[in-house]
């Protein structure tokens, strides 16, 4: 009877749980790491079988797989959460931006630079052989045409610094694409043997994770061999090989996304991406037409009452020159004299007629069927709603994404409670194999006595 | 259901964020008086506070002009009562003067006595209040009573009256044009001369001591007096129209600003009160933010 195997036994439980306790350390250290999932000791017993030479009994125990908890399900729902997530934070973002361009607070909206037009004219028609009113018209026409000429300015910058920030988005997705290549390299070369690394799988999850939050990245199976992870319908990645996206400005003005290689267009479905790309060639364009509407229907109302009428000075003409929000300012001898202003039509100072004319305009549908009040309310109303209903969306997303979250943490997070009982076991585990190890070598020992 | 370390924490702090974005938005309506900051509080609300802001806009404005229109026709009314006191005395004087036209140095100083009426009438014309001609219709700059040809004077004025806007429907003529007044060229009807031509005349004939032909003025002096004292209830007339818009306004603009600040403004009590409440629940999970994970195995390991 040989005492040898046993030993060897013994051993192999000895490097067995060392290995399992270095694993709890792994996980202990990781509990904050974001993207960390919990990995585990796979233990196997050895096949054990009666030595018919020694009559002893040979086993063992081996780490067989170092697992990673799988959360595979839940990550693709996470990716389709972040997507939408992605897509309307942006979103909402950059709306927000626009709400504090035409609404920064309650006095300067559209609405109160229209009202104190129209009164100026209304004041004029009522004293149009004194100054201060005329004066008055002057300054707040002034300051309704620099109003449009600022917004419109500001919601142009808005849209460039928008296609900074597109930019930005694809370079990172061309990053995050070639490094998701590169971990599927570093996978497939870790061999086909047992579960590849788990912090590589984890990495190459979050990068997927950020890619669809960017650009609505579908990957459907990302652990399956070859997998092909997907942007609008085409390859991103293949393999070990990804496909790069450009961005340039179509002759539009818009922004057009291609494949580098192919030259073919992207459309993202989802993601950052998506929610910049239409809110900046979609909505902007929208409100800047709105704008411009707005400015040229005043232009045309405002002169074709005021060229009836003559200023105190015997000026004739335009009130307003321009043809849109960009370039409405007033005509250069209504902004040098305010006695251009032509109150009335036959020249006398008393008359007020043609104020009180440009005053009832604002009773009159001149902007597309509505008036300007009524303009300005549904601008406004429009404004917050866009507004109101990306955020909305981005909080459905938003709170989907956190449920997923929670799964997710729930299945692959590290408790440290867990990590301690298993901490204990292997540790019990192993003071036992050592006491065994005693034992035998207590036995051998006292044969030996015997021997000698 | 497994619960890992980084699931509890990510929670709290889910919540104390939440609690904490409560709590600002209750903070800052409390703190602005305002429900509706920016037009995404609620869409529909800052169009009709817009709406609602036009209304109130235009109902000021209206105001402003109904007080000025008022103004301009208080002015006037003043000028007319003075008006209506001197044609008054012309008649008086030509009632009187019929019979006291024996005496040579009677009848010079009747004759002063009009002639010095007459350039108070030229001059009630021509009065010039905050830089306008007020009788000169729309042609404020302009003196209207033009007596440079002689008698009878010429009106040099707008025939078309100042006028304010006192509603979208109602423009309120606020001026009287001399010619009106003074039956300039026969602008009223009834044949009768001008005023001061016939101040002239009553002087002549008074200087020339022809008592018939001076009696027979009053009935013009009569015709001139109703024709003041008629505009002169146009006047007030339209003073009383003035004050009845400036109530109506007025109310209308009570009404307005009431739904606007309703529309706008916060309900401080149930502000205060849903402020009070984040606060608990922020305290609640900072609270439990700070004993997360107080206790845990490690505790009874030793």
């Amino acid at each position: 009877m040989s005492i040898i195997p046993g030993i060897n036994t013994v051993l192999s439980s000895l490097l067995a749980h060392q290995q399992a306790l270095d694993i709890t350390g792994q996980n202990i250290a990781n509990v904050d790491t974001p993207g960390y999932h919990r990995q585990e000791a796979v233990l196997g017993a050895r096949a054990s079988r009666l030595d018919n030479g020694s009559g002893s009994i040979l086993g063992g125990v081996d780490v067989l797989d170092i697992r990673r908890a799988d959360t595979s399900y839940i990550d693709l729902q996470i990716r389709f959460a972040a997507s939408k997530f992605g897509q309307f934070s942006a979103a909402s973002q950059q709306l927000a931006a626009v709400e504090g361009i035409l609404n920064p607070s309650g006095t300067e909206d559209l609405g109160a630079i229209l009202n104190q037009f129209w009164n100026s004219w209304q004041a004029l028609a009522a004293s149009p052989d004194q100054t201060a009113p005329r004066l008055t018209v002057q300054q707040a026409a002034s300051e309704l045409a620099s109003w449009l000429n600022d917004r419109h300015s500001q919601l142009l910058a808005l849209q460039s610094s928008n296609y900074e920030a597109i930019e930005t988005s694809v370079a990172e997705i061309n990053r995050l694409a070639a490094e998701v290549a590169e971990l599927n390299t570093r996978i497939a070369r870790s061999g086909p043997t047992a579960s590849p690394p788990g912090e590589l799988v984890d990495q190459r999850q979050q990068a997927l994770e950020r890619l669809a939050e960017l650009g609505g990245v579908v990957a459907l199976k990302p652990e399956a061999e070859g997998a092909i992870i997907t942007l609008n319908g085409h390859p991103l990645v293949q393999g070990g090989h990804s496909f790069a996206v450009e961005v340039e400005q179509a002759p539009d003005g818009t922004v057009l996304l291609t494949w580098a290689d192919t030259g073919r267009e992207i459309n993202p479905e989802g993601g950052e991406l998506a929610g910049l790309i239409s809110i900046r060639d979609e909505r902007i364009p929208e409100y800047l037409q709105a704008l411009d509407n707005l400015a040229s229907q005043m232009i045309n109302a405002v002169n074709a009452e005021h060229q009836l009428g003559v200023g105190l000075n015997g000026a004739t003409g335009s009130f307003f020159v321009g043809a849109g929000a960009a370039d409405i300012r007033l005509a250069d001898p209504i902004a040098n004299d305010p006695n251009a202003i032509a109150a009335g039509s036959a020249g006398l100072p008393g008359d007020g007629s043609i104020a009180a004319a440009i005053n009832a305009l604002r009773d009159q549908p001149i902007i597309s069927g509505q008036t300007t009040s009524e303009f300005a309310a549904a601008f406004t109303a429009r404004i917050g709603e866009d507004l109101n209903t990306a955020r909305q969306e981005q909080a459905i997303a938003d709170a989907i994404q956190q449920q997923m979250v929670a799964q997710q943490q729930s299945i692959g997070g590290v408790s440290l409670d867990e990590e301690m009982t298993r901490m204990m076991e292997y540790q019990r585990a192993y003071s036992a194999a050592a006491r065994v190890l005693t034992t035998m070598d207590q036995m051998v020992g006292e044969l030996l006595e015997i021997i000698g | 259901m497994r619960i890992s370390n980084s699931m509890m924490s990510s929670h709290v702090r889910t919540w104390l964020l939440r609690a904490q974005e409560r709590m600002f938005m209750s903070q800052s309506q409390a703190a602005s008086g305002l429900r509706l900051q920016h037009p995404s509080d609620d869409p529909t609300g800052a169009a009709q506070a817009s709406l609602l802001r036009a209304d109130s806009a235009r109902h000021s404005q209206y105001l402003e002009d109904i007080q000025s229109a008022k103004f301009w026709l208080k002015v006037t009314e003043a000028k007319l009562a003075d008006l209506t006191e001197q044609v008054r005395n012309l008649r008086d004087l030509a009632v009187g003067g019929a019979g006291q036209m024996q005496e040579t140095a009677q009848r010079t100083a009747l004759v002063s006595q009009v002639r010095a009426i007459q350039d108070q009438l030229a001059d009630l014309a021509n009065v010039q209040i905050n830089g306008r001609f007020i009788f000169a219709g729309q042609a404020t700059k302009t003196e209207p009573m033009d007596l440079s040809g002689g008698l009878p004077p010429t009106y040099a004025g707008s025939t078309s009256p100042s006028q304010i806007s006192i509603s979208p429907q109602t423009a309120l003529t606020v001026g009287v044009t001399a010619d009106r007044l003074y039956n300039i060229g026969g602008s009223v009807s009834g044949g009768y001369e001008d005023l001061i031509s016939t101040c002239a005349d009553l002087g002549d004939q008074i200087e020339a001591g022809d008592a018939q032909a001076v009696s027979q003025l009053i009935d013009d002096f009569e015709f001139h007096l109703s024709n003041v004292l008629a505009i002169r209830g146009e006047i007030g007339a339209k003073l009383q129209t003035c004050e009845a818009a400036a109530d109506r306004l007025a109310a209308l603009q009570e009404t307005t600003t009431v739904s606007l600040s309703e529309l706008k403004d916060a309900d401080l009590s149930q502000v205060l009160m849903e402020l009070a409440e984040h606060q608990n629940a922020y305290q609640a999970a900072a609270g439990i933010a700070a004993s997360l994970n107080s206790i845990s195995l490690l505790d009874f390991l030793r």
